[in-house]
């Protein structure tokens, strides 16, 4: 295990549902775990981007979906049919995705300083556990469950209503008195002290973000200046920066310039179903504001899909020249082209559903990606011999233990089939280097087959030569075998003998060719059915 | 070789799998994000098929992954192990749908029932169920001929699925 971990490092902004499990599953932890799962795409692991709803419900990434879908045109979780059309983005999940990123790293610093304060405490408590033993046995229960759940529940308390199921006490003091909240939650006057000095940093910055109607104001998506939340759409409809700004679909993210969650709830909430009903391009008549004039103005003008293609209705140069003309690389194979073509449809589809989408020249780079990676220009395993770099003496070293094993395995064929003579070569004359990886377990059953067909003793001789030409190289041997086995097919039964004269026979007859033979049809002779000039018939019209 | 949204998930996988497995799955190694070896044991001691056993399970991705499935079979040797070499250094389960040079015929793996959501603990607690579930102590009806005859890799091959109790 330890080896395992060297190749590779653990990335900076790695994240991943487990942030959450580090002191134990309790059940608070099990929960923002399993939130952090669900704002993850099942295909990729990350958290959506550009999430898109299938008809059967499931939400994937938009590319990520396409390419499944490409792949097996089934719903990765049940299997169900997908019609690449039908998909939709989800703009709840975008929501809920931006919002749980943004409050994500804040979470994790608030419990890891959870901890610490923790860890203080009961240092602190140390003195106290030794005087009074019963206590101490129950006192540090407390604090950890519900004081650590206390708190991030209290982050929660902003954007979460349902929290009326805490404790009393936690709601009932107000949000300037974090040191008497802590105070009360752990019963000692003592703490109150301590608590005071690390208190407020500890719960002001969440604090700061609490509702207060008296400083509750909004920001302008476009100019960015602060006004009440009931003047925003009306000042949009005037604002100068409006028109620059294409489409203020989510709010500033930065945490200073956030309204108040009061403000905030109300605007995305207005902003989603705006946004879920322009998607379908109808204006809307929304009850209460008045953005229907600038969505209209604002939106940019659309992309259209494209379509999927009928390769197998397509020849190769017309393939070429569809490629060629969405601009992308039109060479390789029409295997090739046709996989790259499957690609930049499902890329671009995706962009076409962005929110913001990217520029052409960002969809060729991630073109170029694919190309290196896994198109015409990705290094595949079997190729890996006919590399100009490739390492022969690495190779044969790696793999030096399965040729032993072949050889061994040669041997023991040969030997069992009771040749007098069983030619082995010394290992060291292996062209090993020539053969790609898979070939070499081919090979005992290959000459199995081979010692198989060469019977009758007066052919061991020529055959056991044949066995070395053969073994010279796989691709040759490969070759000869392919030979064979034709002109076994084409002379059929007799002495090997006399196959092999006739071989030798036929091939100095036919090469060169002589005329005599190539010209079967004499000359001047008509021939038996009547010829009928196709160009000049009335019937063809 | 892999591209980077393979690389990504596998990257994913490797660290959950790193911090824990879930019980009879151990890693063994995960050098590069092309080839990853894994350990299974049954779970279940009352199946004396494989009592006692560890059945060590090659992964192999390509690109594609977690689009298209990852290889896995059986290994039977250690890569660059004892020499000279020692046949079947690993043992491979008796289980009638995996063949004696290690291949696994499971239409999981197979790309048709193959799904993107699938991973590496999800394929090896596959495996496991599919051998505890098993009491017959036998190979595929071609087995010989198979592992004779055999030329492919596994992804090439194009089983037919007719068990449906497995």
């Amino acid at each position: 295990m330890a080896q395992s971990g060297s190749a590779m490092e653990v990335p900076a902004d790695f994240t991943a549902p487990e942030d959450f499990l580090g002191d134990g599953r309790t059940p608070l932890a099990t929960v923002l775990s399993d939130m952090d799962r669900v704002t993850r795409c099942m295909i990729c692991g990350e958290f959506y981007t550009q999430p898109t709803i299938t008809a059967c419900s499931h939400t994937y990434c938009a590319l990520c979906i396409r390419q499944a879908a490409t792949n097996t045109g089934v719903c990765p979780t049940d299997g169900k049919k997908i019609d690449k059309s039908a998909l939709r983005k989800n703009w709840v999940v975008t929501e809920v995705v931006a919002r749980w990123k943004e409050c994500r790293p804040q979470l994790l610093a608030l419990i890891e300083r959870a901890k610490t304060l923790e860890a203080k405490l009961l240092e602190a408590h140390e003195p106290m556990s030794n005087s009074e033993p019963a206590a101490a046995n129950t006192e540090p229960a407390l604090p950890t469950s519900t004081e650590s759940s206390g708190r991030k529940k209290r982050q929660f308390d902003q954007v979460d209503p349902k929290n009326a199921a805490q404790p009393r006490r936690l709601r009932s003091f107000g949000p300037d008195k974090p040191s008497i909240y802590y105070k009360e939650v752990n019963g000692e006057s003592v703490l109150h002290e301590s608590d005071d000095e690390h208190m407020p940093d500890v719960l002001d910055p969440p604090l700061e973000d609490k509702f207060d109607p008296a400083k509750a104001t909004a920001a302008c998506p476009c100019c960015n200046e602060r006004m009440k939340p009931e003047e925003v759409f009306d000042h949009l409809d005037f604002c100068e920066a409006n028109g620059k700004a294409p489409r203020p679909a989510l709010p500033p993210p930065a945490s200073h310039a956030q309204p108040s969650y009061h403000a905030l709830s109300k605007q995305t909430a207005a902003g989603s179903s705006r946004q879920s009903q322009s998607s379908n391009t109808a204006p809307l008549t929304a009850p209460g504001n008045s953005t229907k004039r600038r969505r209209i103005a604002a939106s940019p003008p659309r992309l259209q899909p494209i379509g999927q293609l009928n390769y197998n209705l397509l020849t190769l140069p017309s393939l070429r020249k569809k490629l060629n003309e969405l601009g992308i690389h039109s060479n390789g194979s029409k295997q090739l082209l046709e996989r790259r073509h499957r690609y930049y449809v499902d890329l671009y589809n995706t962009n076409v559903d962005a929110d913001e989408p990217r520029k052409p020249k960002d969809l060729m780079r991630d073109m170029e990606v694919w190309e290196r990676t896994q198109g015409g220009m990705a290094k595949s395993k079997p190729n890996e011999v006919m590399q100009k770099d490739f390492n022969r003496d690495n190779y044969s070293a790696a793999n030096n233990n399965q040729f032993k094993d072949l050889i061994s395995q040669a041997r023991a064929k040969m030997a069992a089939t009771k040749q007098p003579k069983a030619e082995t070569r010394p290992p060291e004359n292996i062209p090993e280097s020539s053969t790609p990886p898979g070939t070499p377990q081919v090979a005992p059953g290959y000459l199995g087959i081979s010692n198989g067909t060469g019977s009758g003793s007066t052919h061991v001789n020529s055959s056991h030569k044949e066995q070395q030409q053969r073994e010279t190289t796989p691709a040759k041997a490969m070759f000869i075998s392919a030979v064979e086995t034709t002109n076994n097919d084409l002379y059929a039964p007799r002495s090997p003998r006399a196959q092999q004269q006739q071989q030798q026979q036929q091939w100095t007859n036919n090469y060169p060719p002589s005329s005599q033979q190539a010209r079967s049809i004499p000359m001047f002779q008509l021939p038996g059915d009547p010829i009928k000039d196709f160009d000049y018939s009335t019937e063809t019209k | 070789m892999a591209s980077s949204f393979a690389v990504k998930r596998l990257q994913r996988e490797l660290i959950k799998l790193q911090a824990q497995t879930p019980p009879g799955i151990t890693l063994i190694s995960a050098n590069d994000f092309s080839e990853w070896h894994l350990d299974i044991r049954v779970l279940d001691d009352t199946n004396p098929l494989y009592t006692n056993q560890t059945y060590r399970l090659r992964f192999t991705f390509s690109a594609t992954y977690p689009i298209e499935p990852p290889e896995v079979v059986f290994l039977t040797r250690a890569p660059n192990g004892a020499d000279p070499p020692v046949l079947n250094d690993y043992p491979v389960p008796m289980h009638p749908h995996v063949y004696s040079n290690g291949i696994i015929c499971l239409d999981l793996l197979d790309k048709q029932a193959w799904s993107p959501v699938h991973n590496v603990e999800s394929v090896c607690i596959s495996l496991q169920s599919m051998l505890t579930g098993n009491r017959k102590n036998e190979r595929p009806p071609n087995d010989a001929d198979f592992v004779r005859s055999n030329m492919r890799r596994p992804r090439d091959i194009s089983f037919l699925f007719h068990d449906e109790k497995v």
